[in-house]
């Protein structure tokens, strides 16, 4: 397992667009992708869930990832989230 | 018969009304093979995940795309077959019931955040409800591919799958009962630029009778005569023709060579992205109220900081007026302490609130002024009354700098300060007050309100709320010749009255300087003015100022705008 804490650069926030977006990017992987925000544990494959977690512009969240292709995912996500 | 709505997406439309019946089956009661139900389900699901995939394929629009590939995320999300199994299996009921349970969950976890947008979305996730309930069911949806005349759909609650494909041509129009501009059924009209009208109630159509639909000023028209749908007609026609040449439309210089500004209204962060699809001069209000509704406590300084530098950095050196916070009893936050009143628009609002709670005022001041060391920013105050609230504002906002100064962080140190004129007392003592500010920012929407008495929300008054009240006019003409004796001031206008055909020809006669209207009607007001010559304008103006009732001078500008516009009016 691997993870690293983020700050997310969206400026719209990971809402129906970017969230959809990080949907597709997470379902390209094996592994389990969870993005942790405070005592709330979303599964990064589960569109309704990033979007009912309210994930803000400058929020700081962490990426938790554990499966064969961990290191890629969480490369590509962090990209994704901070870029 | 003129039915009056909410304008959401622009344009004229002329066709017969499709009463789209969205009801579907009572969901079934008792127990049964659950082996069988979850086939059903799932075949369900499967389908109308390929008939999104189908719809994305085909279209072009990005917004569209974006949208629909919500809606196939959501079905394709790896939970959803296992609960709607669970479901089946452990209460042996339909499969109906359970997609309904699933759902009925997820739209209640929307709907229960504290969250405008997000609630918004709960009407996506029924709309994938629906469709769902329509494939198990059996059920073919509106299909507009089998269209053969020009139809205008009309719903009390239109689900955006009826929008979801790129055969459009026939689609002349929407009305719905339900939904706002934030809607998915918004959002897809205005994107796809097809005239829509919310907040019309399905019983007051036929089915099948051919209506008119003006998403421009906001009305449906039924029972109409051959003589009127000939106007109609011609109407479309010109429109279109209009609308081709919007496309090379740059600045707003008129006939004689006088260039005026147009500048868009923003706030809402997905406006971000279209600053450099439009012509624009720059925003001329920044709505700050989007960036703390939202929320459940009080955004940070640096969240305000980041989201009005990102906007500053997209528009280069072209300017920006941020509004400072425009709150009150209408508008609810958890964290503003602002009571339930009997007249919240006569209330505790806006900077009233502001300066008897210097922290919060002087948070939200920093973050404007640390934007302003990346573009040209300016800060205009809402709901100013007295020259005493201006002096109070200033003193906070001098606190504010000297903070910065503390904290060593740069800004503009010779930012330029405004007001909004939205008051009439502020509008009559213009020349008083133009000494304390940089510029006047006029609110025609709440001037004119103030003015004639009049809440535009009541429709049995309506008819008096007019921004060519005699009264109005000479506040207007007030406001803006208070700024005419100084070369670095200027004189705005935010109000929807800056868009209005007739207002931009009284406007261009006083001598505003700067309009500033919504995104979408930045290149139509640029349009209008070209088509003006400032100094005939001017005199026309004048002559309309010893007029003593509105329809006079509404007559006049009619007669004149049909001379000038031509054939785009």
């Amino acid at each position: 397992m691997t993870s690293k804490k983020v700050i997310v650069r969206k400026e719209s926030g990971l809402h129906a667009r970017p969230g959809s977006d990080l949907v597709n990017l997470a379902m390209t992987f094996k592994s389990d992708i969870y993005l942790i925000k405070g005592d709330k544990r979303i599964n990064a494959k589960e569109v309704l869930e990033i979007l009912s977690a309210d994930i803000n512009f400058n929020d700081e969240i962490t990426i938790e990832v554990n499966g064969e292709d961990e290191k890629e995912a969480l490369k590509t996500l962090e990209e994704y989230i901070t870029k | 018969m003129k039915l009056l709505g909410i304008k959401v997406g622009n344009g004229l439309g002329l066709g017969k009304a499709l009463i789209i019946d969205a009801k579907l089956p009572e969901l079934n009661n008792g127990t049964t093979d659950s082996k069988k139900e979850i086939k059903k389900v799932f075949k369900a699901i499967d389908e109308a995940i390929v008939d999104y995939e189908e719809i994305i394929k085909v279209l072009k629009d990005d917004d569209l795309k974006s949208l629909t590939e919500f809606n196939k995320n959501v079905l394709i999300s790896p939970s959803i077959k296992i609960e709607l199994e669970k479901t089946i299996t452990e209460q042996q009921c339909y499969g109906d019931v359970a997609i309904d349970i699933y759902f009925a969950n997820k739209i209640k976890q929307l709907e229960n955040l504290d969250n405008n947008y997000l609630k918004e979305r709960a009407k996506d996730v029924k709309d994938i409800r629906h469709k769902v309930l329509a494939k198990y069911y059996g059920i073919k949806e509106f299909n507009p591919n089998l269209l053969k005349e020009d139809v205008i759909l009309v719903s009390n609650e239109m689900t955006a799958n009826v929008l979801l494909t790129d055969n459009l041509d026939h689609i002349k129009g929407v009305i719905s009962l339900l939904g706002g501009k934030t809607s998915h059924i918004g959002i897809l009209t205005t994107s796809l630029g097809i005239p829509s009208v919310f907040g019309i109630d399905v019983k007051n159509i036929l089915n099948d009778e051919l209506i008119f639909i003006d998403g421009n000023k906001g009305f449906v028209k039924t029972n109409l005569k051959d003589e009127e749908i000939k106007k109609i007609k011609e109407k479309i026609k010109i429109e279109i023709e209009l609308n081709k040449e919007l496309d090379n439309v740059k600045e707003a210089k008129t006939l004689d060579g006088y260039e005026f500004e147009v500048s868009a209204n923003a706030g809402d962060l997905t406006e971000l992205e279209k600053i450099n699809s439009i012509p624009l001069d720059g925003i001329g209000l920044f709505r700050t109220e989007f960036l703390y509704l939202n929320k459940t406590t009080p955004p940070t300084e640096d969240y305000l900081f980041e989201v009005y530098k990102s906007f500053v950095t997209k528009l280069g050196d072209k300017p920006m007026i941020i509004r400072t916070l425009d709150i009150g009893g209408d508008k609810k936050c958890p964290y503003i302490d602002i009571k339930e009143e009997a007249n919240p628009f006569l209330g505790y609002r806006a900077i009233r609130y502001c300066l008897d709670h210097k922290d919060f005022f002087k948070t939200s001041l920093k973050a404007i002024l640390r934007a302003s060391a990346f573009g040209n920013i300016s800060i205009m105050y809402p709901m100013i009354s007295s020259k005493e609230e201006i002096i109070k504002a200033n003193e906070i906002l001098e606190e504010a700098k000297q903070d910065l100064i503390k904290e060593k962080i740069k800004f503009k140190k010779d930012i330029k300060v405004g007001i909004m004129i939205e008051i009439p007392a502020t509008a009559v003592i213009a020349d008083m007050l133009i000494k304390e500010v940089d510029f006047f920012s006029i609110g025609t929407n709440d001037l004119v309100q103030y003015t004639t008495a009049v809440d535009r929300g009541n429709t049995q008054i309506t008819s008096l709320y007019n921004w060519f009240n005699p009264g109005v006019v000479r506040l207007l003409k007030n406001t803006i010749d208070a700024t005419k004796d100084y070369d670095n001031k200027f004189v705005g206008m935010c109000g929807e009255m800056a868009a209005d055909p007739l207002g931009i020809i009284l406007l261009v006669g006083l001598g505003l300087d700067e309009f500033s209207v919504n995104m979408n009607m930045v290149k139509r007001t640029k349009k209008y003015i070209s088509l003006l010559n400032k100094e005939e304008t001017t005199n026309f103006v004048d002559s309309l100022l010893t007029l003593t009732t509105a329809k006079e001078i509404e007559d006049k500008l009619n007669k004149y705008a049909k001379e000038k516009y031509g054939k785009f009016y």
